[in-house]
């Protein structure tokens, strides 16, 4: 009852933020500028200007968040009739401009269709739309059956419906972390009725959790075989995937200080990528849209004000302007002090 | 009154696949409502739930939106005026897009058969809406996603105004079109029939694209019914001639025949008449391979008729095959040469080989596939076959010695056990009986478990009373064959009539032992012949033991020393089987001084072979020069010859010698299997693992040949017991 009550209040907190976040003026206007086409394409212009679901899925989440009902629409165009062809109605997860035909694979990518769907119900709620939101319970629906595993008590968001299971991999199965978009989470449970969904939460907590408790900052890539670890094959590493976990749990409310922490003392001397294994700095990451992410942490635990120059946006690359407006999209909204 | 407009439900029954609905006033008769539809979507789609497959999925307007698009929305008239909305058809007439104005055009007389085109097209659209005129345009020139984004932005300012129904369908509609094609694409099939089903405003002969590549995902769903009812709406209804035919072979690809025929039906004119040819040619060329089957005698008259018209060898060399194999090697015959006359190459020439071979005029198979040995493995095949039943017949024939020469050359590339077993019964029945014995021994060497060479082995032996390689061959093989066992048992050999054995078609002769006395005494020319006939032809059952051919004096005197050529002839075969090749050799060549041809010719056929058993050095290869000046015979000789080395070596375990002349050969020829094989064990034997792992993993992918796979086994077995 008392996990009831908490999902249903949590919905309704991140349903009615959608609604009300805003980014700052222009901020958006920029960003579709430099990463949207005409036709509604999302492109990740550091990756050969390929999209995937998950640039697709982010455009439609920040065009709900900014307003912007006819960005949504072409977006939401593209990324249906390109995208959203399986067979289990989820999206194929790469599109290559200059591939033919130009899904260059069909497999899904979770957190793609959990951002999709997450945008859909953003749009559906604040446009009083329910084709957007039924579109959105479809995915979410399918994505349950496709992607989520119950093994040992716990429910796992799979990375794709092929590849990291147990048979697919001797390390399997192999999950991705920053897969967790948790704010979404809560969304889809009161969507479909589902709370599978809230144990997935659960789950994707409790391994950020036991990785802290280990003193190992999560990789990308994970094997939850046996005591969770980095994933063969993989580079063990903090990387460009796990860097958007402590963004996500603040947006979804969930930046406890003990679970934070970990990311915080990694990135004390700088955003970077990190060897999980020694605690090193791999690579640095200056970009503005990497350094805001340590930036609102601080400033949420501890109300180390936030630089002027990155309250502000200026689009850089796809992904780290991405990340830049969820981030200032989560200030205004959770923090207004930090702005 | 015509059905124009297709709903495609798959009903689940599935009955009636195209269930048709129409539009207007008397739609009440519709056949289909959606949500039997949508019922029936769900039943027959594994992922589609109900609130999966509504309409809701399109982008459709808010609820407040009271038109709701028309096309997707079928069966709900009652509601609706029956107003056509032309805006689109006269947006498209003044653009002067004629293309989409006939796509328009035809849609349009689909969903309302009654309604009548307006006159004054290229008037001004009634509506004024500048914007509005605008999305047209858009839409036009494919701009889906600006379609959409101004739609939404038009609702946003203006919370009165909503897009009109039409482009709404068909903004639906040109998205789906391209989801489909996606899903297609990706193979996405169950996607692909929910789209169709879910967009019926798709599936109409303007895009029989679409119609196919839902045919196709039925197909590829294992539903081949439904592919048929689609391709049947296509040849029911639409009129463009390429796509008429291009969906009856569409489905000929894909569908069984009890599935086309009633396409076929569909025929208009004789617009398949191309097809219904080919459709004759694929019976005919199933049944030629399966003589089980019987072609129609109809479709024997239409590839006739076609053969006669054509000036190509293609449908006379298929007639031919069938012809070959339902018990016509008449026709077959005249078949194959009429295609040779025209040029039918390679394949002409095997069926015109075999079809000679079966009217039993094996000469001229012979000489005609002597000529086409380069040309494949089919036409080696047919060659053997014919050349072995050739001189295996009874009584020897007589052959020039070019004909015999390149039988054995044939017959030794290829390795061709019953081949080297019928020249045995050729020197056999010739009173030949050493060199016989010899190609027995090859043969069996080849196959070991070839039963007429073991047989022919065995008369060889007794007739030449070795008694004691006689009684070898009857352990070895007497629980095997009766035939060997009854030829140390007297009561047997009387009581059992000898079996005549066949492989393929080559006859192993039936105990010729017991006609000796009947071969006629031969022409002058032979005198070999004779002679040796003479020298055998004393008894025709002599199981008392006279001497044992190994135990006799191993000197060269024993095998005689006569001048003549018959003599140095009968002196080559007799030191050829003391296991003595070059002494052999160089009787060999004395005999073919003689200056009878067929002493000669026999004389050359055994250097040759003599050369073949000493291992083959440099002067073999001069010798083979001699007799086969042409030099890719040579080439062909000398490949044949470094084979035979490689094979002494890796006999005597000299495992690198044998490398080193693989090498060599594989200059002159590609390497064939077994020698590839070879080469892999002797890299094993050298402990070269990764070489022989190699060599037998690529053969295995090759063919799959368990003897690769015997290889890499061994080599897991022996690195295995390297490591522990």
């Amino acid at each position: 009852m008392k996990t009831l009550l908490a999902t249903v209040t949590a919905t309704m907190m991140v349903l009615a933020s959608a609604a009300q976040a805003a980014l700052p003026d222009g901020a958006w206007e920029l960003y579709r500028q430099k990463f949207v086409t005409s036709e509604g394409r999302v492109i990740d212009d550091a990756n050969g200007g390929i999209s995937h679901s998950e640039s697709q899925g982010y455009g439609l989440l920040l065009a709900c968040l900014a307003g912007d009902r006819s960005s949504f629409a072409s977006i939401f165009a593209f990324t249906r009739t390109e995208l959203l062809i399986r067979d289990d109605g989820l999206a194929a997860w790469r599109w290559d401009p200059k591939a033919s035909p130009h899904v260059t694979d069909v497999n899904n990518a979770s957190d793609g269709d959990l951002l999709i769907a997450e945008a859909l119900a953003c749009a559906g709620a604040r446009w009083t739309m329910p084709a957007y939101t039924t579109a959105a319970r479809q995915i979410a629906r399918s994505l349950a059956k496709v992607a989520l595993l119950k093994r040992g008590g716990e429910t796992w968001l799979m990375p794709g419906a092929v590849g990291f299971s147990e048979k697919d991999r001797p390390d399997g199965p192999v999950v991705n972390p920053s897969y967790w978009v948790f704010e979404a989470l809560p969304a889809l449970a009161q969507l479909t009725g589902d709370q599978s969904w809230m144990q997935v939460q659960a789950s994707g907590l409790k391994l950020l959790d036991t990785l802290a408790k280990a003193k190992m900052l999560a990789p990308d890539w994970v094997s939850i075989k046996d005591t969770p670890r980095p994933a063969d094959g993989f580079p063990p590493q903090f990387g460009y995937n796990a860097i958007r976990i402590p963004l996500y749990l603040m947006r979804a409310g969930l930046a406890d200080k003990a679970r934070m922490e970990p990311f915080r003392k990694a990135w004390a001397g700088g955003t970077a990528v990190i060897d999980v294994k020694t605690g090193n700095p791999v690579e640095p990451l200056p970009d503005a849209g990497y350094r805001i992410l340590f930036a609102a942490m601080a400033c949420a635990l501890d109300k180390t004000p936030i630089p002027a120059e990155l309250k502000s946006f200026q689009p850089t690359a796809y992904y780290p302007s991405t990340l830049h407006l969820l981030s200032l999209s989560m200030l205004r909204e959770r923090y207004p002090q930090c702005m | 009154m015509h059905v124009k407009y297709a709903v495609l439900a798959i009903a689940a029954s599935s009955a009636a696949f195209y269930a048709f609905g129409r539009h207007g006033r008397d739609a009440e008769l519709s056949l289909a409502p959606p949500a039997a539809i949508r019922q029936a979507v769900a039943a027959g789609l594994p992922f589609a739930d109900n609130q999966q497959s509504g309409p809701e999925l399109a982008q459709a307007q808010p609820p407040a939106n009271p038109a709701a698009p028309s096309a997707v929305q079928p069966g709900q008239p009652a509601q609706r005026p029956p107003v056509v909305d032309e805006s689109a058809l006269r947006y498209f007439a003044a653009q002067g897009d004629t293309r989409r104005l006939e796509a328009e055009l035809a849609r349009l007389r689909a969903l309302y058969p009654e309604w009548k085109p307006p006159t004054d097209l290229t008037a001004p659209a009634p509506t004024g809406d500048r914007e509005l005129e605008r999305l047209w345009k858009l839409f036009s020139e494919g701009k889906i996603g600006e379609v959409r984004a101004a739609i939404a932005q038009r609702s946003t300012s203006d919370p009165n105004w909503h897009a009109p129904a039409d482009l709404v369908a068909r903004l639906d509609a040109a998205e789906a079109a391209q989801r489909l094609v996606n899903a297609s694409n990706a193979r996405q099939w169950e996607q692909v029939i929910r789209i169709g089903t879910e967009t019926p405003a798709l599936l109409t002969c303007a895009n029989v694209d679409a119609l196919w590549r839902v045919a196709e995902a039925f197909v590829q769903t294992g539903k081949p019914e439904r592919a048929r009812d689609a391709y049947s709406y296509v040849l029911g209804n639409c009129n463009t001639p390429a796509e008429r035919v291009g969906t009856m072979q569409k489905a000929l690809a894909t569908l069984p025949d009890a599935l086309t025929d009633g396409l076929l039906a569909q025929e208009r004119q004789t617009e398949f008449s191309s097809i219904r040819d080919e459709i004759a040619r694929r019976r005919i060329g199933r049944a030629a391979e399966d003589p089980k089957l019987t072609a129609s005698a109809d479709d024997i008259r239409r590839v006739e008729a076609l053969a006669n018209a054509a000036t190509t060898p293609d449908d006379a060399i298929l007639l031919g095959f069938y012809a070959l194999h339902h018990n016509d090697p008449v026709r077959a015959e005249a078949l194959f040469q009429a295609a040779l006359q025209r040029k039918g190459g390679a394949k002409a020439a095997e069926g015109a080989v075999l079809a000679l071979g079966a009217n039993r005029k094996y000469r001229e198979a012979e000489a005609l596939g002597s000529q086409w040995l380069d040309a494949g493995a089919a036409n080696r095949k047919a060659y053997l076959d014919v050349a072995t039943t050739l001189i295996t017949q009874e009584p020897a024939p007589k052959l020039d010695r070019a004909v015999v020469e390149r039988i054995a050359k044939t017959v030794a590339t290829d390795r061709y056990a019953p081949g080297a077993a019928g020249l045995g019964w050729y020197a056999y029945n010739s009173g030949q009986t050493s060199p016989a014995e010899t190609w027995f021994e090859t043969a069996l060497s080849w196959d070991r478990g070839y039963e007429p060479a073991a047989y022919g082995l065995a008369l060889a032996r007794q007739r030449l009373r070795d008694q004691a390689g006689l009684r070898a061959i009857v352990s070895d093989w007497g629980g095997r064959s009766e035939r060997i066992a009854a030829l140390l048992d007297p009561r047997r050999a009387r009581a059992v009539p000898v079996q005549e054995q066949r492989r393929d078609d080559i006859a192993a002769p039936a105990a010729p032992v017991t006609r000796e006395r009947d071969i006629v005494e031969p022409a002058p020319s032979r005198p070999v012949r004779s002679r040796a006939a003479r020298q055998t032809v004393q008894t025709d059952i002599d199981t008392e033991p006279v001497r044992r051919r190994q135990a006799a004096a191993p000197a060269a005197g024993s095998c005689g020393n006569g001048q003549s050529g018959a003599a140095a002839l009968q002196r080559g075969w007799c030191l050829l089987n003391l296991k003595r090749p070059a002494a052999a050799a160089a009787a060999f060549d004395a005999a073919m001084r003689s200056s009878s041809g067929q002493v000669a010719a026999d004389a050359a056929m055994g250097k040759t072979y003599a050369k073949l058993q000493q291992g083959l050095t440099a002067e073999a290869n001069v010798a083979a020069a001699q007799t086969n000046p042409a030099p890719a015979q040579r080439r062909e000789l000398s490949a044949l010859l470094l084979s035979e080395r490689f094979y002494a070596q890796y006999d005597t375990k000299d495992y690198n010698g044998a490398l080193v002349t693989l090498s060599e050969r594989a200059r002159l020829a590609p390497e064939t299997t077994d020698l590839m094989m070879m080469r892999g064990w002797s890299y094993f034997h050298l402990g070269r693992y990764s070489d022989a792992s190699r060599v037998f993993t690529a053969l295995y992918k090759s063919n799959g040949s368990p003897q690769a796979l015997a290889g890499l086994t061994a080599i897991g077995d022996v690195t295995r017991q390297n490591r522990y």
